[in-house]
């Protein structure tokens, strides 16, 4: 649901994309012009505007209407839309120059400006929006100006390599429209007319679609697809049967469940692109029964990770040991791994005084039971069998583990108020290692494992500010050896995206790590 | 008559008030808030979620809150919602016209179909036909929407290519009332089926007790023909059956169907409901909940004043 953010994060990064398998980008003939691309959705998005929402599907939408400075592409490296080149960087690495291209107008044909650009950051800033989608690089502007109508500089507190992700996706506000409007209640938010992006907007029918059509000015050039359609079919059996039948052209995050029955459809392709994002069990650090790291190793040794990847998760991910998953620079592959061996979580649990009392098979320390339980999200059966899982293997070692599934807001409340032992769930990043580890780790983040960790916030607050890519992972190295070692969460899998497509849709790149593939909508194409 | 009514709809007043503290209550209660959904992304911090339910007043006593949306109410505005910021009546308002036409559609095909059912299966009490009538209208009953709709969108749309896989239109296309149909016909259909197995049922019952009273033995002694007897003088009275359930139907029609509408990307008011309830989208809940409370008085008041066409027994005189 939140790939947003995932780009808005850090780093200049190298991806690779590992298609196993699975659809590669064939040569392809001269792209034919025409035809209607429908992509669908389960969810629906709330709003347009980038501000107020960091939702995927939000940013999927807005990105066919409006445009960025830059945008990540396929192989994760940042590439300049509005911008004309990237951002030049001064050299102590607090000044990031925009130069803006001249030749760009929003829908209406007024001229695209530095102004609009200084606008869309002041509204990000400005207290009486109720923002939402504000990637963390705001925060370390100290101020923003535009010497000219083509050049935007932002002068930083402090240097922040992942500063560069900043503007990545985010799409420029119409300032001569908004300005002076209550942005939290303006038609342009559910109704972007004026944008600059390679669509214009044309409707928004409320629980059904949203339409856009080609805008023929579009500063890269015309798109070639005549009509993209972004359709809302909440149920995903449904939306089985509409991709079965050919109503859709384009299906993003397909669950695992799903993409074996849509691989056997020759008229769809599933792309297969590993993610910043990470599945895991999080550990309420500073819960009376949690905070004794040997419970925690315990518990790892107690889960058979491989065996749900296998079986729930059908072999198509693989179990993870550490936040920054394997597609990153950073990704560190030589942390501990506490492998599955039910006899060592005993062995330990042992070690930490709680002691099997052989009557109820439940252990015990000082005439507590090792009782607690999980909460996660209900409605997504594979979270479900896999959280009942990992109740019958914890149990197995003594532990009585109930499970409670709640909506998303309830499980939201209940991780920020600490009021948990485990919950489970995955976390989303950006393409920048800094993004996931200050999110989730840094006691000054949203800190829903309550850990104090000053030698693990000082690795990550170093690591941010230096620009050179080599020093940077020897921290985010020792970073996740921290971690893996004080099994501060437990690590499921990292999450892959399978997005399908038809294969008579053409020019469809998505974006490394999983995010906005709308990003090169204009280049999509359908054959004949 | 006419005092009956009016003293009815005041009576509305004091209740739909009542209703608005419970429900008001009730929806605040419940955990989480309208921001929770966005704080699983990076970036998103407690301070900006602080700042935003500060901004959307939900840091004030419940109480407050309460005068406020009432206040407001009085003053003809419903509020924006929470999710897009949009004035919560076009929010609402906006679900009506697709849901009146799949529920009013889906109501009036098991009006049409469960009174002739009804009849049929009561009059010939021995008949086998009678038995593959109750199998199917128990099935109807018992079977949910999700399995028969998904069952109709696998048979019709994707197997025989007949129908749409959903949603309302062909969308980009020019107005055609027959695309309309088309989508039209699955889900109200299945809609249909479940109401059609229940009412039919109703109908059957009720007409064979009615078909059991003095009168009807009389007007048979008379020597009346089976038809008119039943058609003439029986009928008449289930008739009030089917007016009681068509007025506690009413709230339905705006309501719509959750399930039903999600299998067949209708978007109707139902899915709304539900959306508004995980998002905690406040503003937008308990406007539907009001209108869904006054329907559903309005609905139990029409059918007292029905029963009075239906039924010329029943008067409704001002007492004392």
């Amino acid at each position: 649901m939140m790939r947003l953010t995932t780009l808005l994060a850090t780093g200049a990064a190298v991806i690779v994309i590992t298609a196993s398998g699975f659809a590669q980008p064939a040569p392809s003939p001269a792209p034919q012009r025409g035809g209607q691309v429908v992509i669908g959705s389960i969810q629906e998005p709330n709003v347009l505007n980038p501000l107020l929402t960091n939702l995927t599907v939000s940013q999927e939408a807005f990105n066919l209407v409006l445009d960025a400075l830059t945008k990540i592409d396929d192989k994760g490296n940042v590439v300049p839309f509005l911008a004309r080149e990237l951002p030049s960087v001064s050299s102590d690495g607090k000044t990031y120059t925009y130069r803006l291209r001249r030749d760009v107008k929003w829908h209406d044909g007024r001229p695209f400006t530095s102004a609009d650009v200084v606008f869309t950051h002041n509204a990000m800033m400005d207290p009486r929006n109720r923002v939402i989608g504000r990637p963390a690089g705001f925060l370390n502007v100290a101020s923003v100006s535009a010497p000219d109508p083509y050049t935007v500089v932002f002068a930083l507190k402090e240097p922040q390599a992942p500063w560069i992700y900043t503007w990545t996706s985010l799409g420029i506000l119409p300032r001569h429209v908004l300005e002076g409007r209550d942005l939290n209640t303006a038609a342009w938010n559910t109704a972007p007319t004026v944008g600059l992006g390679p669509f214009t907007f044309v409707e928004w029918v409320s629980g059904s679609h949203i339409l856009v059509r080609r805008n023929s000015d579009y500063y890269l050039g015309a798109p070639n697809v005549a009509v993209i359609i972004y359709r809302i079919i909440p149920d995903s059996n449904a939306l089985l049967a509409a991709m079965e039948r050919g109503d859709i052209d384009m299906r993003f995050a397909i669950t695992a469940e799903q993409v074996p029955i849509i691989e056997r459809n020759p008229a769809w392709k599933i792309w297969r692109t590993p993610a910043y994002s990470i599945f895991h069990f999080t550990i309420n650090n500073a819960h009376p029964i949690m905070s004794d790291r040997r419970v925690r190793q315990a518990l790892t040794h107690a889960l058979d990770k491989k065996g749900i990847t296998q079986t729930i998760l059908r072999g198509l991910v693989e179990p993870a040991w550490t936040p920054i998953t394997s597609p990153s620079w950073a990704h560190d592959p030589g942390v501990v791994k506490y492998e599955y061996d039910p006899g060592r979580a005993r062995q330990l649990l042992d070690e930490a005084g709680w002691r099997l009392n052989p009557a109820s098979g439940v252990r015990e320390k000082d005439g507590q039971r090792l009782a607690f339980s999980i909460v996660s999200i209900a409605g997504d059966v594979e979270r479900q069998q896999i959280v009942q899982v990992a109740q019958r293997q914890w149990r197995e070692v003594g532990t009585a583990v109930d499970v409670s599934l709640v909506d998303v807001g309830t499980f939201v409340t209940i991780m920020q108020s600490g009021n948990f032992a485990i919950g489970y769930g995955f976390w989303g990043a950006g393409p920048d290692p800094d993004s996931m580890l200050f999110t989730w780790w840094h006691s000054k983040g949203n800190n829903w494992l309550r850990l104090r960790l000053p030698q693990l916030d000082a690795l990550i607050d170093e690591a941010r500010v230096i620009q050179d890519r080599r020093r940077r992972r020897d921290l985010y190295f020792r970073a996740q050896k921290l971690i893996a070692q004080e099994a501060t969460n437990i690590f499921l899998y990292e999450r892959v995206f399978f997005d399908g497509t038809r294969t008579r849709v053409n020019g469809f790149r998505p974006v490394a790590g999983g995010g906005v593939n709308t990003w090169n909508a204009a280049e999509w194409w359908v054959g004949r | 008559m006419r005092g009956f009514v009016a003293r009815r709809l005041l009576g509305l007043v004091p209740l739909l008030f009542g209703i608005s503290v419970v429900i008001f209550a009730l929806i605040h209660t419940a955990p989480g808030g309208p921001t929770a959904v966005y704080a699983l992304g990076p970036d998103f911090t407690r301070e900006q979620q602080a700042a935003i339910e500060r901004s959307l007043g939900l840091d004030r006593p419940l109480a407050v809150r309460y005068l406020a949306w009432v206040g407001g109410m009085l003053r003809g505005s419903w509020g924006h919602s929470y999710k897009d910021g949009r004035d919560v009546r076009d929010v609402v308002l906006e679900r009506v016209p697709a849901t009146l036409t799949l529920m009013g559609t889906a109501y009036a095909v098991s009006l049409a179909v469960a009174i002739p059912v009804g009849v049929f299966t009561a009059t010939r009490p021995r008949s086998p036909a009678r038995y593959v009538v109750n199998v199917l209208t128990l099935l109807g009953i018992s079977v949910p929407t999700f399995w028969t709709g998904l069952l109709a969108i696998m048979c019709f749309s994707v197997w025989l290519g007949l129908m749409p896989s959903g949603g309302m239109y062909t969308i980009g296309a020019p107005f055609s009332l027959l695309d309309r149909l088309r989508h039209l016909a699955l889900p109200a259909l299945v809609l249909a089926a479940v109401n059609l197995a229940m009412w039919a049922r109703y109908v059957h019952s009720s007409l064979i007790e009615v078909l059991q009273e003095d009168y009807i033995r009389t007007a048979r002694a008379k020597g009346l023909g089976e038809r008119v007897v039943v058609f003439r003088h029986a009928l008449r009275n289930t008739l009030l059956v089917v007016v009681t359930l068509l007025g506690l139907s009413l709230p339905g029609l705006f309501s719509g169907a959750l399930v039903t509408e999600a299998i067949f990307s209708w978007s109707g008011n139902g899915r709304l409901i539900i959306e508004s309830l995980l998002g905690r989208n406040y503003p937008v809940l308990i406007a539907d909940f009001m209108i869904l409370a006054a329907l559903a008085v309005l609905g139990n008041l029409a059918a007292d004043i029905a029963y009075a066409f239906v039924d010329p027994r029943i008067r409704f005189e001002a007492r004392g």
